[in-house]
């Protein structure tokens, strides 16, 4: 069911973002990208937040479905910080003329996307299951803690990145359509992390289940 | 003095014998400085002004190269010599044992990069004179956080394999707030300005090593669990 | 401003395949993981069948 509702929630996006929208003002329709980034990126920091409660409980109290839900949680947070990067990247290039800029918001996710490599090589790399548990939930903690320390080293450092335009408490200069269209999207995006997280913690406990 | 001092005492006092007997981490450490840089200044060394401009970074560079040898053989002691079971086994909180290595390894890396430091100065002449009580406090605070999610991942990757790829790879991204803010507050004392003018990176700093240490502190009992 | 459709199809394209090809290993992965407990209870009962005399360790 769960799978039914993302098609939708995706299918609604696509055509929120490619048709319905209208073409931004400033920008023209490049800004379409949006659609895909910042979904994707709201998607990766959901993610990791979720690998970070996960991994606490995890070594709190040793059961097993929560390290199953942070491994899960993290393959997909890559998976999303990756196209968050990705998109970004092919944003920039009519917008700022390069593929690449060492700005406070891209530099971020490209440590965050680093990190949590990390984290499945590590899993990938320790053979006894229990152990790669531990050691996982314990990175899971700490890149996330890390999260806030890179966000603001990175931002003192550089500052060329569009401030955010979601969230902000002074009202957004942003068409209501255009903001429809991007929680559409956000959420349509949520719903496909949802699901690749039931379903890749399902296999988990499957392989788990295999080898016992 | 409490259990938990002791311990940690106790496992500082065993690295440092070992060490004073053997010196073998500390000469090869030391050589290895030697070498960067020579390295450093072949590598950039052609332009004066250019090199003179990105000394900080390349200071830091150094510590990190180091650090990273000196810091990810700190468990290999025990490893290497079956020792592993007597750490796991000792009664308590293991977590004495933590704050123990660690600060073993801010003793080594603080001798290493004192002797990196004074071969900056002498070989890229820099003056050292009036930024050195800032730039001392800046390599403090960088070291703390540096040293402290090492020896946590350190223990990690200790029985890993591919554990000298494993080690810097997991080590490096977290490690760039510390980097970044210690490169920047580096620069401003080299510059000669006060510590004043670079509060914002020195807090991120102290609170990036509170972090990073209450974190270790707190997990390493879970790493070193049979 | 150039309208860059080009960019925007790219984008949205490299999301479809990413996300599609995660999609499509999630499924490979669910498939190899359902076949293996059969593959892991496929041999035992063979060689219990087939075994002419009885074998002391078979049977504690």
């Amino acid at each position: 069911m769960l799978g039914w509702l993302t098609v939708t929630g995706l299918a609604a996006g696509l055509i929120m973002g490619l048709g319905v929208a209208p073409r931004e003002v400033t920008q023209g329709n490049v800004q379409r990208i949006m659609y895909v980034h910042v979904p994707a990126a709201w998607v990766a920091y959901l993610a990791f937040g979720v690998v970070l409660v996960a991994s606490i409980v995890y070594l709190a109290t040793r059961a097993r479905a929560a390290d199953r839900l942070a491994h899960a949680s993290a393959e997909a947070g890559v998976v999303f910080t990756g196209l968050a990067i990705v998109a970004g990247s092919i944003w920039g290039k009519p917008t700022w003329g390069t593929w690449w800029t060492w700005d406070a918001r891209l530099t971020t996710t490209a440590i965050l996307f680093v990190i949590y490599l990390g984290y499945l090589l590590l899993r990938g790399m320790v053979d006894d299951p229990d152990r790669a548990a531990r050691y996982a939930a314990v990175v899971g903690i700490i890149g996330a803690l890390d999260i806030p320390l890179v966000h603001f080293s990175v931002l003192w450092w550089r500052t060329l990145h569009q401030p955010p335009s979601v969230g902000r408490p002074q009202a957004s200069a942003m068409d209501p359509i255009i903001l429809t269209t991007l929680l559409v999207n956000v959420a349509a995006f949520t719903l496909l992390y949802l699901y690749f997280v039931v379903r890749g913690a399902r296999i988990l406990r499957r392989q788990e289940e295999a080898v016992a | 003095m409490t259990h938990f001092a002791r311990r940690a005492l106790a496992v500082l006092w065993k690295d440092l014998a070992i060490e004073r007997r053997s010196k073998e981490t500390l000469n090869a450490l030391a050589f290895f400085s030697l070498l960067l840089l020579f390295i450093f200044q072949f590598s950039l060394g052609g332009d004066r002004e250019r090199l003179a401009a990105a000394l900080p970074g390349v200071l830091w560079l150094g510590f990190l190269l180091s650090g990273l040898l000196a810091l990810g053989r700190s468990f290999l002691v025990e490893r290497d010599n079956d020792c592993w079971e007597g750490l796991l086994l000792a009664p308590g909180d293991k977590s004495a044992i933590f704050l123990g290595k660690l600060a073993g390894n801010l003793a080594l890396m603080f001798t290493v990069e004192t002797l990196l430091l004074i071969l900056f100065a002498v070989f890229f002449n820099v003056e050292l004179g009036p930024a050195l009580g800032p730039l001392v406090v800046v390599i403090v605070l960088g070291t703390i956080g540096f040293a402290a999610l090492g020896t946590l991942f350190a223990a990690m990757t200790a029985h890993v394999r591919a554990r000298e790829l494993l080690f810097p790879v997991l080590l490096l991204p977290v490690q760039v707030p510390v980097l970044l803010a210690t490169v920047r507050a580096t620069e401003a004392a080299l510059a000669g300005e006060p510590l004043a003018a670079v509060a914002n990176w020195i807090t991120l700093l102290v609170v990036a090593d509170v972090i990073y240490v209450v974190a270790g502190v707190l997990t390493f009992d879970a790493i070193l669990e049979t | 401003m150039p309208d860059n459709w080009g960019f925007v199809l790219a984008a949205y394209a490299i999301g479809a395949l990413v996300l599609g090809g995660y999609w499509r290993r999630l499924r490979r992965r669910e498939r190899q993981a359902r076949q293996r407990p059969a593959i892991r209870r496929a041999p035992a009962r063979p060689a219990l069948s087939t075994h002419p005399r009885p074998d002391p360790g078979a049977r504690p």
